[in-house]
């Protein structure tokens, strides 16, 4: 083993790790818009990742009815195999009627922020591996007029953000990661805090609004919406309701634990804002 | 029955075998970066047992090209920082050469104590690098409910990637 490190090839080795920490650094000066390299091969496996989530999704669809057949067996014996047939025929109408859904949702919220610029309806490829706060790859990149840390929505709430570009794709970091923070208040306008991810939130898909004061008086079921402040998102856009309310770890305010208006597990298809009025000022500041 | 092909005898036999050999090895990769991407759920790691298997038996620039190719598509899979676990397979690559070339067998015993101990490297390393570095409140739960459960995935699945890629050495032997 002694002669290995006399031999050209750790030279080699030192060579590869100096250039390998460059590209680290210079991913890191690009601020999530990728690398050339990284773009290519990611608009190559998205065609692969789109179809291996399709058959993944339609895996655990069956799968999903098998486990239920007993249910079914309890319910109506005599139907249990044409229960069967007609629940998988039903996963498929109920995934297109929920898309046209969206769409038709998509053309309301067009109509109603007449000054939001929207990109086309998104649909999702995939997801960031073993992300534990869900992010995900939409097929719509800097082709199509998206920009990094352009807000994510659907008709529903806010989704997230944008927060790595490619020309082809985009990933997605939502409201569950503690990464992003999100300025919100709520729907009566009497209490404003953060909306932000947390580790055991994300599990069940929700995140919290910190910075509330310990004698707030916002209670179960409260909307919450974005705010100015952040200027991430255009004010007014629905975040989620309260779901219980619970004492910061410093014991010295409280922090409200927010649903998504958003459903994160059925999720298929968002919408990206492109522009809205105030949105130079948040590029400003995040520049 | 399955027909073992002997050992080739002429250097064009031997640059065929080599050729098939290699072009099983990226379908195989291939299948594991979209198996590594598919759907929402916590999945394995594919290409790290992979690359540590396929430098076991191969010359020592060839385990660091595999290191390298195999740790940049575990970082686009991820949406890790680009070179992270290049620079992690590429060193965990050359050891296993290493170790396998001056110390241990090819066995599946061997195989199975040299991954897991680099797939737990792996796995803390990125959850420190990536979630307890930033101080998130119960960071602790990424490391215990995801990190270790995505290891012990990865060490299961790395058995079947070692005995498909065992067939494919049996059939178009390494020389």
């Amino acid at each position: 083993m002694g002669n290995f490190f006399k031999k050209n090839i750790v030279r080699i080795i030192l060579c590869i790790v100096a250039l390998l920490i460059g590209m680290m650094l210079y991913s890191v000066t690009q601020r999530g818009y990728t690398l050339p390299t990284t773009g290519a091969i990611g608009t190559i496996l998205n065609p692969l990742r789109s179809a291996v989530n399709t058959v993944s999704d339609k895996v655990s669809s069956s799968i999903k009815i098998f486990t239920d057949k007993k249910e079914y067996q309890d319910q109506n014996k005599l139907l249990k195999e044409e229960n069967a047939e007609l629940k998988n025929q039903l996963v498929e109408y109920e995934k297109t009627k929920q898309r046209l859904a969206e769409l038709e949702d998509f053309m309301e919220i067009k109509e109603e922020h007449e000054d939001y610029k929207f990109s086309d309806p998104c649909t999702i490829i995939g997801y960031v591996t073993n992300d534990p706060f869900h992010g995900f790859i939409i097929n719509k990149g800097s082709n199509n007029n998206i920009s990094l840390y352009d807000p994510v929505v659907t008709s529903n709430g806010i989704v997230g953000i944008i927060s790595e570009l490619s020309e082809t794709y985009s990933i997605v970091k939502t409201i569950c990661s503690p990464e992003l923070s999100v300025g919100a208040i709520s729907a009566n306008g009497k209490y404003s805090g953060i909306v932000e991810g947390e580790v055991l939130l994300s599990d069940e898909y929700m995140c919290r609004m910190i910075y509330l004061d310990k004698d707030t008086k916002l209670k179960s079921g409260d909307l919450i919406t974005t705010s100015s402040a952040g200027n991430l998102f255009p004010p007014g856009y629905l975040i989620g309701t309260v779901k219980s309310l619970e004492n910061m770890e410093s014991g010295l305010s409280k922090y409200a634990v927010i649903e998504p208006a958003v459903d994160f597990k059925t999720l298929s298809s968002v919408i990206v804002i492109t522009d809205y009025s105030g949105k130079e000022a948040s590029d400003g500041q995040k520049n | 029955m399955v027909r073992k092909i002997s050992p080739s005898r002429t250097p064009k036999q031997k640059i065929k075998n080599n050729i098939i050999r290699w072009l099983a090895y990226v379908v195989i990769l291939f299948i594991c970066i979209v198996l590594s991407s598919a759907g929402s759920y916590q999945k394995p790691l594919l290409l790290i047992p992979a690359a540590i298997y396929i430098s076991s038996f191969s010359k020592e620039f060839t385990s660091i090209i595999i290191g390298i190719v195999c740790g940049l598509m575990t970082d686009i899979i991820c949406g890790s920082l680009l070179g992270f676990n290049a620079i992690l397979l590429m060193f965990f690559c050359i050891i296993t050469h290493l170790l396998y070339k001056n110390l241990l067998q090819q066995r599946v015993l061997n195989f199975i104590v040299v991954s897991a101990v680099f797939i737990f490297i792996q796995g803390v390393l990125n959850y420190f690098f990536f979630y307890a570095i930033w101080g998130y409140s119960n960071v602790s739960h990424i490391f215990f409910y995801k990190t270790l459960p995505i290891c012990g995935y990865t060490l299961i699945s790395g058995i079947i990637i070692y005995s498909v890629i065992s067939f494919i050495n049996n059939r178009l032997p390494v020389e």
